[in-house]
C-alpha cells in the first residue's frame, strides 16, 4: 500500500522537489537573517520597530500569507518562497541581533584594549560567538518552512503538498497519512541536521 | 595593510595631570595627578571603588577623562587615534577574557595577524612568548582557552598583551582571581619576566601584599583621590595618614610579631593539593587542571616526599609522581615566621611546607612581614 502510494503520486520526485524549495527559501533566508540582524546591531534604534513588525508578520497565520501574495506574485513556486522567506525571517534576524549584542563583556573588553576596531570587533569576536544562536534561529526557520513549503502545495507550488491536495480530492485516506507521515519524518531528518550543526557550532563558538 | 604606527619605543614618562572622572553623581576619581617613571612598575593600590581601574583605563582611553591630561612621553593621549594608541599599549585583565572560539595561537595572534604580519613571524612571535610564560609550545600552541587551568589562561593573556612588544602594560588585578598558592606561584613568575622585558608597568590590586612584592612605588587611593605615592619602604616606616598607616598594619599578625608561630602565618594543607606517590603525572596534570591549581604535595603512605609543580609534569607524562617531585624547604610548625622567613628568602623560595608528623600547612613568603621583620 505505502509503495502503491509512493508510486502513483511519484514521492521521490516530489520530495527533492519540496526539499530544493525548502533549501532555495533557506538560503535566502538565512542571507536576508543575517544582514538584518547585522544592520540593526549597526542601527540599534531601529531595532525595536523593525522586530516588532517581523514579528507582526509573523502572526498571520500561513494560509492567509500565501493568499495575499497571490496577487502579487501569481500562483506556485514564487508565493511560496516568498512566504517561506517572510515568515522565518524574524527567528534569523532576532536571534543575530541578540546574539552579536549580548557576548560577554570581557570579550569586548579584551578586544578593545588589544586595539581592534569596532569593525574588527564584530568579525572577529561578536559574529563568532553569535553563531550557535544564529544556528538555533535558523533552525527554528527550517520548521517553519518545511511547513509553509507544504502549505504551497495547494497553490500549484509543488512538492509535497501537491500529494496531500490530491488526497483530499479524492477522499483517499492512505494517500493523506502516508505522505503526511512522510513529511513529518522529513521534518524530523532535516531538523536533525540542523541539531548537529547546532552542537558543533556550539562546541567550536559556545562560551563552555 | 599597513601596520600601524608605534608610538612610542620607551616610556620616559607618564604625566598624569589633574585627571578627573565623573559618573553622574559619583565622582571615580578626582583631581589626580601623578607621574610615572619610565621603566617602573607603579603599584595602584586601594579597596574595590577607590578609582583605580578608572584611572588605569583612562591611560589607554578606554574611559576618557572628564577634566585634566594624560601625558605619555609629553604628548596627550587625546592626540591619539584611541585605537591606535591601544595597539601600543598591552594590557591584562582579571578576568583575562580569552577568546573561546581560537586557540592558544589565535588569541596571541590575532591583533599581528591583522596587521599583516606572515605565518613564520606569527609563529616564531608566539612561540617566544609562550616560553618567556614558561608554557611548552608544541603543548599549548592549539589547545582552547577551556582546556586550560586558570593560571595557564593568565599566562597566555600576559603573552597576548605583550605580542605587540608595547613599552608599556597596563595589568588591572591580573592575579586577583587565583587560588592564593598559584597567585604566589604567577607573581614569582612574572617578577622574572619583568626583569627580563624591562617594560614599564601600571598594575592595579587592592592586594597590599602583592603591592609590596611586585611594585617599585605604590600609589594608594582613597574615594577617587590620589593619598600617598612612594616606594615601599617609606610608606611603612612613614605613612602619610591614618588610613595609610592602617592599609599597611591592617594585619592583626604584625601586632604580635614576636611570638608569631608558623602555625599562625600558613595556609592550612587542604586535600585538593595532596597528590599520591604512585599517581602518574598525567593524571596529575588532569587533577590540577580541574581545581585551578599548580602545586601539589606528593605523600607516600601520609608520609612527606616531596612537591610538584604544574610546569614540570608535562614533559613526565608517563612517570610516577614520585619518581618526580623535588625537595622543598620545610619547617616545624613550631618554629618562628621570623626564621623560615628568613630562610626563605635566603634560599630564594617562596613557598614552604609546614610539618608535624606529616605535612598540615604550606607557608608562602611574606615581602610585608619580612620587611618588618
Amino acid at each position: 500500500m505505502i509503495l502503491n502510494v509512493w508510486k502513483t503520486q511519484q514521492l521521490g520526485i516530489k520530495t527533492i522537489e519540496h526539499l530544493s524549495m525548502v533549501f532555495i527559501a533557506l538560503l535566502i533566508i538565512i542571507f536576508i537573517g543575517i544582514s538584518i540582524g547585522i544592520f540593526l546591531y549597526n542601527r540599534r534604534n531601529l531595532s525595536d520597530v523593525v522586530l516588532n513588525i517581523l514579528n507582526v508578520i509573523e502572526t498571520i497565520p500561513e494560509l492567509v500569507l500565501l493568499v495575499i501574495l497571490m496577487p502579487f506574485l501569481g500562483i506556485g513556486f514564487r508565493p511560496t518562497i516568498v512566504a517561506s522567506i517572510l515568515y522565518s525571517i524574524l527567528p534569523v534576524a532576532r536571534n543575530t541581533y541578540v546574539g552579536l549584542t549580548q557576548v560577554d563583556q570581557q570579550y569586548l573588553e579584551s578586544a578593545r584594549a588589544m586595539g581592534l576596531a569596532e569593525k574588527e570587533i564584530l568579525w572577529h569576536v561578536r559574529i563568532p560567538l553569535a553563531l550557535p544562536l544564529i544556528a538555533a534561529g535558523v533552525r527554528i526557520a527550517i520548521v517553519f518552512t518545511m511547513g509553509v513549503v507544504t502549505l504551497g502545495g495547494l497553490i500549484a507550488a509543488g512538492g509535497l503538498g501537491g500529494p496531500i491536495q490530491t488526497g483530499i480530492h479524492l477522499y483517499d485516506k492512505n494517500i493523506i497519512i502516508i505522505t503526511g507521515l512522510w513529511i513529518g519524518i522529513l521534518a524530523v531528518m532535516v531538523d536533525s541536521i540542523g541539531s548537529w550543526i547546532e552542537k558543533r557550532l556550539n562546541r567550536r563558538y559556545g562560551y563552555d | 595593510m599597513t601596520p600601524s604606527q608605534k608610538f612610542f619605543k620607551k616610556i620616559d614618562e607618564i604625566e598624569i595631570k589633574n585627571v578627573s572622572k565623573k559618573y553622574g553623581a559619583i565622582i571615580a576619581v578626582n583631581q589626580v595627578s601623578l607621574k610615572i617613571i619610565g621603566g617602573e612598575l607603579l603599584i595602584l593600590l586601594g579597596p574595590s571603588g577607590c578609582g583605580k581601574t578608572t584611572l588605569l583605563r583612562m591611560i589607554n582611553r578606554l574611559v576618557e577623562t572628564d577634566d585634566g591630561q594624560i601625558l605619555i612621553n609629553g604628548q596627550d593621549v587625546k592626540s591619539f587615534n584611541p585605537v591606535l594608541l591601544r595597539k601600543n599599549i598591552g594590557y591584562v585583565i582579571q578576568q583575562i577574557g580569552l577568546f573561546p572560539h581560537m586557540t592558544v595561537k589565535e588569541n596571541i595572534s590575532l591583533v599581528p595577524k591583522l596587521e599583516g604580519w606572515t605565518e613564520k613571524e606569527m609563529n616564531q612571535r608566539v612561540k617566544e612568548l609562550l616560553e618567556l610564560v614558561s608554557l611548552p609550545p608544541e603543548q599549548f600552541l592549539n589547545r582552547k582557552p577551556k582546556e586550560l587551568s586558570g593560571g595557564q589562561q593568565q599566562r597566555i593573556g600576559l603573552a597576548r598583551a605583550m605580542v605587540m612588544d608595547s613599552p608599556l602594560l597596563l595589568m588591572d588585578e591580573p592575579f586577583g582571581a587565583l587560588d592564593p598558592i598559584l597567585r604566589k606561584q604567577l607573581q614569582e613568575e612574572f617578577i622574572r619576566v619583568k626583569e627580563k622585558l624591562q617594560r614599564t608597568i601600571i598594575f592595579v590590586t587592592h592586594d597590599i601584599e602583592e603591592a609590596f612584592r611586585l611594585g617599585d612605588r605604590v600609589a594608594i587611593l582613597r574615594g577617587g583621590q590620589l593619598i600617598q605615592v612612594a616606594r615601599k619602604n617609606e610608606l611603612l616606616v612613614n605613612p602619610a595618614n591614618d588610613f595609610i598607616a592602617d592599609i599597611v598594619d591592617s594585619n592583626k599578625k604584625f601586632r604580635h610579631l614576636d611570638n608569631l608561630t608558623i602555625k599562625d602565618t600558613m595556609l592550612p594543607l587542604e586535600k585538593k593539593y595532596i597528590f599520591q606517590a604512585d599517581e602518574t603525572a598525567q593524571s596529575a596534570i588532569q587533577k590540577m587542571i580541574e581545581e585551578q591549581i599548580e602545586f601539589g604535595i606528593v605523600l607516600e603512605n601520609h608520609h612527606y616526599k616531596g612537591a610538584i609543580k604544574l610546569n614540570q609534569l608535562y614533559a613526565n607524562q608517563e612517570k610516577k609522581l614520585k619518581e618526580i617531585s623535588s625537595q622543598v624547604s620545610t619547617y616545624n610548625s613550631t618554629d618562628s615566621v621570623a626564621t623560615a622567613l628568613d630562610d626563605m628568602k635566603k634560599n630564594n623560595n617562596f613557598i614552604g611546607i609546614v610539618m608535624e608528623d606529616e605535612p598540615i600547612g604550606i607557608l608562602l613568603s611574606d615581602e610585608l612581614l619580612s620587611r618588618l621583620i
